[in-house]
């Protein structure tokens, strides 16, 4: 799963929301490293929505602006955990391997 | 930028997306640029966002629109044609290198043979036949252009104007196109099979008997080739007035256009002024060029099927 798309679901969990508030929440979720625009978000989702891991929920006019609101489905959600949790076990790895090394450097210069 | 400005940049990018999602879905998607455009985002990257998101839902259409087209069908309905084309091909080379007062050599037999077993299986509906003789001929034209390649000389030439061309060499792509169709013929009953066969047959055989007695009936390369191109447009054209009534004649269209497109530009090329020395190799050029051709005439041809069945 591409990471737009990761961030893009995890906005979701949230319950169903627009556009501008998927974009908003897969950047500050991404610490600012996924920032989607309109053309990019639509695509996302409409590729999301066939494999059926989105779906519309309403659409509203706020300040003659239509906001069309997505949510997440139960197979996006399960979707979702797979991905996080093998996100999880990949930076858990990583990160024993990288505590093991800073031990042996530290005996290292204690000796 | 101004407001009115950029509402209506992004109402004209928006256009990237096809009609029928603009239609749906257009307003929300601008709506949500401009939201973005306000709340902080460049409008120029909103646009650009909003034309490559548009060229991505297209191309993604335009590939399920491929996949989804009857190919199967068009291709099993260019099997016999082609085979017969290619084995007319062949006789010609035949006839011309005087397999009527004696042995040719192996090459010309075994392009001859190849070719006739491609069309025996096209005609019977036999795929491994029509692939094996499809596999032996395309590298038996590949053959020739690796003797050009190394400086032997092409052993087929044509003259259009004051030009050579090599023959053999301007139809491997029919060839490959040749094998690709073999795979969708399909078996038909003995009778019918004999009766396709001897049509295949018959144009090969009158050409490799006329080509055989140059001095009796003359024609010209231009003729011949040009003639076939002809023929190959009359058909494109067939196919698109036919489409509605028959919507996998456009296909075929596309995988004739396939086939010719690099001989043919290979030879409108020959009007051209020469290039100069240190050129790349010209059939490669043209190759692509026909690459281009072949793929542009798929997508379009395609569309219009693809448009009549709906």
């Amino acid at each position: 799963m591409r990471e737009p798309t990761y961030f893009i679901l995890a906005a979701l969990t949230e319950g169903p929301l627009h556009g501008y508030a998927i974009v908003h929440e897969a950047e500050s979720l991404s610490e600012g490293r996924v920032r989607l625009t309109a053309g990019t978000l639509y695509g996302a989702l409409e590729r999301l929505a066939t494999e059926g891991l989105v779906e519309p929920d309403r659409e509203e006019l706020v300040s003659g602006r239509r906001r069309r609101y997505f949510r997440l489905t139960g197979a996006g959600e399960t979707a979702l955990a797979e991905e996080a949790e093998r996100l999880r076990s990949s930076a858990e790895a990583v990160h024993d391997r990288l505590s093991a090394l800073r031990r042996l450097r530290a005996k290292g210069v204690s000796a | 930028m101004r407001h009115s400005i950029r509402d209506r940049l992004l109402r004209l990018c928006s256009h990237s997306y096809p009609r029928a999602v603009r239609e749906r879905d257009g307003e929300a998607i601008v709506d949500l640029a401009g939201e973005l455009a306000d709340a902080g985002s460049s409008p120029l990257r909103e646009a650009a966002g909003l034309v490559l998101g548009g060229a991505s839902v297209r191309l993604r259409g335009t590939i399920g629109g491929l996949a989804a087209a009857p190919w199967q069908e068009a291709r099993a309905r260019v099997a016999l044609p082609l085979a017969a084309a290619l084995f007319a091909l062949a006789a010609v080379w035949a006839g011309r290198s005087g397999l009527a007062q004696a042995w040719v050599g192996w090459s010309i037999a075994l392009t001859l043979a190849a070719a006739a077993l491609a069309l025996a299986g096209a005609a019977a509906g036999h795929r491994w036949l029509a692939a094996s003789g499809a596999v032996v001929l395309t590298g038996m034209l590949g053959v020739d252009a690796l003797r050009d390649h190394y400086g032997h000389g092409s052993r087929f030439h044509a003259e259009v104007g004051s030009a050579l061309f090599d023959v053999l060499v301007m139809w491997i792509p029919a060839g490959v196109l040749m094998l690709v169709c073999a795979g969708a013929v399909r078996r038909v009953a003995p009778e019918a099979g004999i009766r396709r066969l001897v049509s295949g047959l018959l144009p090969g055989a009158a050409l490799l008997v006329v080509s055989s007695e140059p001095t009796r009936v003359v024609i010209a390369d231009r003729i011949v080739l040009f003639g076939g191109f002809a023929v190959a447009a009359v058909l494109v054209a067939l196919a698109i007035a036919r489409r509605r009534t028959d919507p996998v004649l456009p296909l075929v269209a596309a995988l004739l256009v396939a086939a010719v497109a690099g001989p043919a530009l290979w030879i409108l090329a020959a009007y051209l002024p020469p290039p100069e020395s240190g050129a790349p190799p010209l059939a490669l050029a043209y190759f692509a060029g026909g690459g281009l051709v072949a793929g542009a005439s798929i997508l379009l041809l395609a569309r219009l099927s693809r448009r009549a069945q709906v």
